[in-house]
């Protein structure tokens, strides 16, 4: 497919490159990243630029990887009058997340008991498959969870007022209309609130070095400094989601004759986002995103009472704050200008995040002046960022940037380069201690089947879509 | 009557696909179902000692066969049931049958990985060369 590079760090693919395009791709990433990326972006991109209502461009950030329909790394905005939603272009785990936890303990006081902490954090958080979670709801009380999000966690104790502020939305997403969630998906999500689940699902012990501070100002504002162990929660809305995602999906597929949509790959399946169907499916969303941020929001929760209870000390005094929770798979109703004309769009955001800059109202007075903290997730190996949202990003990426690192390998292929218990060897020689549900699945997540995180990084700050912080190191990690 | 699967790494690397060659339309179930289980878990060390009845309808032979294995990743979830038997009969765009598992906490193999859903991407079902054949891609 033909690129046309029209900057540093961005590539077009005009829109007469397919039949059906209405709007460009921008491919956004070093030299190095674009050349490395597979045919299948391209062609996965360019189909989401045909979809209907879409707005100016169809966006691939530098960790975009072939995914189902968009490809991961894809943000797209349609118009909410007259443009369309897609469950391909949210991904199957609605609102899978990261959520970034500071502590006032320092690399001193965790390195030498970090395996009995690792240890605890892994037999007292369910993961990997079948694990039931730490809450045990009625229906009734699960619709109370997709409709108040975080709210009902710290009415019921499972979180604190100060958290709420420190998550996207408020931890809240308005619009949630729990008679648009079928029976199946509330019977399968319903034992699982407060699990990990498995894949490149994670919960990590990191350390903050001062050689990887980027910017103090912005670091001391996040509540970070030198020396001091953060903890970082990634996992999403468990089977509630995977379900809602599923069960539109048909919904969508039958239903696109109607609305005389033809999409190139039935995983781009969408509706009219004024549609019934589209309506439907955006307040099933939304009761997953919410029953998302109550997923990490009680794993915070037992987070806080293992560390509470290894290290003898009040999880206040602990000083276990949330620094920021960012939803990476998720479409939003926000105001962008495009063309110069500012509008209402419903942005899809599929392993991408949020990165709004300074002063945007949306992000808390705490952040405000600063922009918003935007998490991203590395492989377990080579570690995560925390990085600031930018004025730029609002201008160039409907306020949007990475997710995390991508892989380059298949899962197979890492299983033959490396076994499980090797792996944990090679990383516990390194200083991480790893403990795992299931070997063969540790393998598979190796730091060498991903990109370069540092490289994904270095092309968003340089693109200007959001700016590094902070580098934060892995010493522990529980996997599914 | 013979079937097969094998795992297909460059249909989406990032997740599990999979292929089936089958000589009849049930055996081409069952195998994408064997394959789905061993996504999971060991499906040789889970017993069949749990039995659910199930009837599924949808419209053409594809969707039934993503129904289906829907199901199985719903029961996984809903009641905690890995399967390993599968007695089912196919008929026009409807499965009924008896499938056979264990719960997850009672099996004793090493257990795999989450299967988040089925997806459509690639997502194929056809007779080829006088068989059943069946390419799916699952979300893990």
């Amino acid at each position: 497919m033909r690129l046309k590079r029209i900057s540093e760090y961005v590539w077009e693919i005009p829109k007469t490159e397919k039949e059906g395009m209405n709007v460009p791709a921008l491919i956004f990433g070093t030299e190095k990243i674009v050349n490395n990326l597979e045919e299948g972006v391209f062609e996965q991109i360019t189909n989401v630029a045909c979809l209907p209502g879409i707005v100016r461009a169809a966006l691939c950030m530098p960790d975009g990887h072939v995914g189902y329909g968009f490809p991961i790394g894809g943000v797209a905005a349609f118009r909410t009058d007259g443009g369309v939603i897609s469950p391909g272009g949210i991904g199957f785990d609605i609102n899978c997340g990261m959520r970034l936890v500071r502590t006032d303990l320092t690399v001193e006081e965790v390195q030498p008991r970090v395996k009995e902490l690792v240890d605890r954090l892994f037999h007292r958080i369910p993961a990997g498959v079948g694990a039931k979670g730490l809450l045990r709801l009625t229906p009734s009380e699960f619709e109370e969870v997709m409709v108040k999000g975080v709210d009902w966690c710290i009415e019921k104790g499972y979180g604190w007022e100060e958290d709420r502020e420190r998550i996207e939305s408020y931890g809240r997403i308005p619009g949630a209309d729990p008679s648009k969630v079928s029976k199946r998906a509330i019977e399968r999500g319903l034992a699982q609130m407060g699990t990990l689940g498995s894949g490149n699902h994670y919960l990590e012990v990191q350390i903050v070095k001062g050689e990887s501070i980027f910017d103090p100002e912005v670091a001391r504002v996040f509540g970070i400094r030198e020396d001091q162990v953060v903890l970082m929660i990634h996992c999403g809305s468990r089977g509630f989601g995977h379900q809602i995602g599923t069960d539109y999906l048909k919904v969508f597929d039958s239903a696109m004759p109607k609305y005389g949509i033809k999409v190139r790959d039935r995983e781009l399946a969408c509706a009219p986002f004024t549609s019934p169907e589209g309506q439907d499916y955006y307040k099933a969303m939304v009761c997953a995103a919410n029953a998302a941020f109550v997923n990490r929001q009680v794993i915070l929760h037992r987070v806080r009472e293992v560390l509470s209870d290894v290290f003898h000390r009040d999880p206040r005094d602990l000083g276990l704050e949330v620094v920021y929770d960012v939803a990476h798979n998720i479409a939003k109703v926000e105001r962008h200008v495009v063309d110069g004309e500012e509008m209402e769009v419903l942005v899809h955001r599929k392993g991408a995040t949020r990165s709004f800059g300074p002063g945007h109202p949306e992000i808390p007075e705490i952040y405000r002046e600063v922009g918003q903290p935007v998490i991203i997730g590395g492989s377990m190996e080579t570690g995560s960022y925390l990085l600031v949202g930018t004025e730029k990003a609002m201008k160039e990426s409907f306020g949007s940037t990475a997710h995390g690192s991508g892989r380059t390998m298949s899962r197979h292929a890492a299983k033959r380069q490396i076994r499980g218990s090797e792996l944990r060897q090679r990383m516990e020689e390194r200083g991480i201690y790893v403990r795992a549900v299931t070997m063969s699945g540790l393998a598979e997540e190796a730091g060498f089947a991903y990109k370069n995180i540092d490289d994904v990084v270095e092309a968003v700050d340089r693109i200007g879509i959001s700016r590094k912080v902070v580098k934060l190191k892995p010493i522990g990690n529980i996997k599914g | 009557m013979a079937y097969s699967y094998r795992f297909v790494e460059d249909l989406c690397f990032t997740d599990v696909g999979f292929e089936v060659e089958a000589d009849t339309v049930e055996e081409l179930f069952v195998a994408s179902a064997l394959a789905t289980e061993a996504v999971m878990a060991d499906v040789g060390k889970i017993r069949p000692v749990v039995r659910r009845d199930i009837e599924i309808k949808a419209e053409g032979l594809d969707m039934l066969l993503f129904s289906f294995l829907e199901e199985l990743i719903f029961l996984k979830d809903s009641e905690g049931l890995l399967f390993s038997r599968f007695d089912i009969m196919v008929k026009d765009s409807s499965l009924k049958g008896r499938i056979y598992g264990q719960p997850i906490g009672e099996y004793e193999g090493e257990l795999g990985r989450d299967v988040k859903a089925v997806t459509l991407h690639q997502f194929e079902v056809k007779k080829r060369n006088g068989r059943f054949y069946a390419r799916v891609v699952l979300d893990i």
